[in-house]
């Protein structure tokens, strides 16, 4: 046995193994104006996290402290469906977004967080989180215990501090969601769902700001189905779409995250199978994998590796699997939970006949099947 | 505070960070320039916070936890094929916690991020479930089961007050 002491020690000692920082702050410049100037997105590993910190930094879950009403409504979105979007003509844009059963969430922000060269400088509204949930899976209580609200002839409720629960891994079930509280505008569309416009920090200019998003989003109709730089030819059988990310604004490097698992609800733990989508051009993770990868197997015009032990790039997890597709212009990995669930056959056939787009373009992406 | 007054006073700390996080200097550099370029756009506001540190530490712990980024290399392997890593990087010092440092790379990420920072960062357990938005009892639970790993042996004053919410 060792002391707390031992590890404090040890961990003093390490930390002193860390790298030079010269240059850091130098690159980071120079990446936020790749950025904005959407110059060589493709390439860009610094683009995608960027666009990623939505993941990162906005909640990807937010609820009430109280539970939910128990009365069932009309179910308003399936999973793959997409409901809240910019109105015409708005400033600004959904650079990321994620759905799963009841609610859809991501980030507004405004155009000029894309383009400027130094957006520190910029005085643009900020944006917004937002959160969209089915109705009935939304109590509105201390939401309409706030302001109201008058906004593009919606009667809403402003908010200074909404209590809200945050949940950063929701397709995982590693840890349970913790509460704070954040300003926050919210209001119900005549479907019965709620949207709400958050942020995590008060400013003099929050309540303004998220008003001004708000007259600039809407739910639309009908609701538009996610596009995925694949398409399955065939799925093992009782997979269905469970959640999904993606990054799929024209002017950024795309990317998809999908979740499937057996059931119409969220996946109270790990998912059967998370399927992973993304531009080839850029990926910083890829030279890694390909030096652990060997003679792939050619099908559909992509290669494709099957992997039930880690190596130093891939580590499945246990009793799970890993298959990795390289289509030349996406890169695609499918992360198996359970190889008595989906045996490798299974997996192998699933990335087999796959079809893929183009990750980093958008615009060729197919609708995503439930 | 302006990016660069920022960068200056704490990119070491953050770096120091990030290698206890990641286990190798590759990574850990590669966590902290990702961090710093969505920090640079997001200056506006962090800037104006009270605590900027506070909030790029717990962008950097996201980033090292972050699902987008799952995928990636386990930075510090169980096995005896370490060659990234800070242990590789001097591998013949045979250092009394060679051991312990090895322990801690086999750790789940959480578990390992509570161990560092409730014991380099100095962090409350209410603080750490701040950062990593989960409770003070899943926290502790973390923290038990990566000392157990560890084989540290927890002291009663070394026990931590817990906030339950």
């Amino acid at each position: 046995m060792r002391t707390i002491e031992d590890l404090q020690q040890s961990l003093a000692q390490r930390a002193g193994a860390a790298p030079d920082g010269t240059g850091m702050v130098e690159r980071a410049r120079d990446g936020a104006v790749r950025i904005r100037r959407r110059r060589r997105v493709l390439q860009g590993a610094a683009t995608v996290v960027a666009v990623a910190v939505a993941a990162v930094t906005v909640p990807l879950a937010l609820r009430q402290d109280t539970a939910p009403p128990a009365a069932e409504a009309p179910p308003f979105r399936d999973v793959t469906q997409l409901s809240l979007t910019t109105v015409p003509g708005s400033d600004f844009v959904v650079p990321w977004r994620q759905s799963v059963p009841g609610e859809e969430s991501g980030l507004v922000s405004h155009r000029a967080e894309l383009t400027a060269e130094r957006p520190e400088e910029l005085t643009v509204n900020q944006g917004a989180g937002f959160e969209v949930f089915d109705p009935g899976a939304y109590d509105p209580a201390n939401l309409r215990a706030g302001t109201p609200v008058t906004v593009a002839d919606r009667q809403a409720w402003y908010v200074p501090d909404l209590p809200i629960e945050e949940d950063m891994t929701p397709f995982d079930g590693v840890s349970a969601p913790a509460g704070s509280t954040g300003p926050a505008l919210g209001w119900q569309e005549t479907s019965g769902a709620w949207v709400l416009l958050f942020r995590r920090h008060l400013t003099a200019s929050t309540r303004a700001e998220l008003i001004e998003v708000a007259r600039n989003v809407r739910i639309q109709d009908p609701l538009r189905q996610v596009a995925a730089p694949y398409r399955f030819g065939w799925l093992a059988p009782g997979l269905r779409v469970a959640g999904l990310q993606v990054r799929d604004l024209r002017q950024l490097s795309g990317a998809a995250t999908v979740a499937y698992d057996y059931g119409d609800d969220r996946p109270a733990g790990r998912p059967a199978m998370i399927v992973y989508a993304g531009a080839a051009a850029g990926d910083r993770d890829w030279e890694m994998i390909d030096k652990e990868l060997t003679t792939p197997r050619k099908a559909g015009g992509h290669d494709v590796w099957y992997l039930e032990e880690p190596n130093r790039a891939l580590e499945p997890v246990d009793g799970g699997s890993i298959v990795v597709v390289d289509t030349g212009r996406c890169h695609i990995q499918l992360n198996i939970a359970d190889r008595t669930r989906i045996p490798k056959q299974d997996a192998v056939r699933m990335a087999e006949e796959l079809t893929a787009t183009d990750c980093a373009d958008v615009s060729t992406w197919m609708p995503l099947a439930g | 505070m302006r990016f660069e007054e920022f960068a200056a006073a704490r990119l070491p700390a953050l770096l120091r960070y990030a290698v206890l996080l990641s286990g190798d200097r590759e990574s850990a550099g590669d966590l902290v320039q990702d961090v710093l370029t969505k920090a640079l756009l997001k200056w506006r506001r962090i800037g104006a916070l009270d605590e900027p540190y506070a909030y790029v530490r717990t962008m950097l712990t996201n980033e090292y936890l972050s699902f987008l980024r799952r995928r990636r290399v386990p930075t510090v392997p169980l096995g005896g094929n370490v060659p990234d890593t800070v242990a590789a990087a001097e591998p013949a010092s045979g250092r009394p916690d060679e051991e312990l440092w090895l322990l801690l790379g086999g750790l789940p990420r959480q578990q390992r991020a509570v161990i560092v920072l409730r014991y380099y960062e100095g962090l409350s357990d209410p603080e750490i479930a701040e950062v990593l938005k989960c409770r003070p009892t899943t926290v502790r639970a973390y923290a038990s089961r990566a000392l157990a790993a560890l084989r540290v042996e927890l002291k009663p004053s070394a026990v931590q007050p817990v906030e339950v919410r």
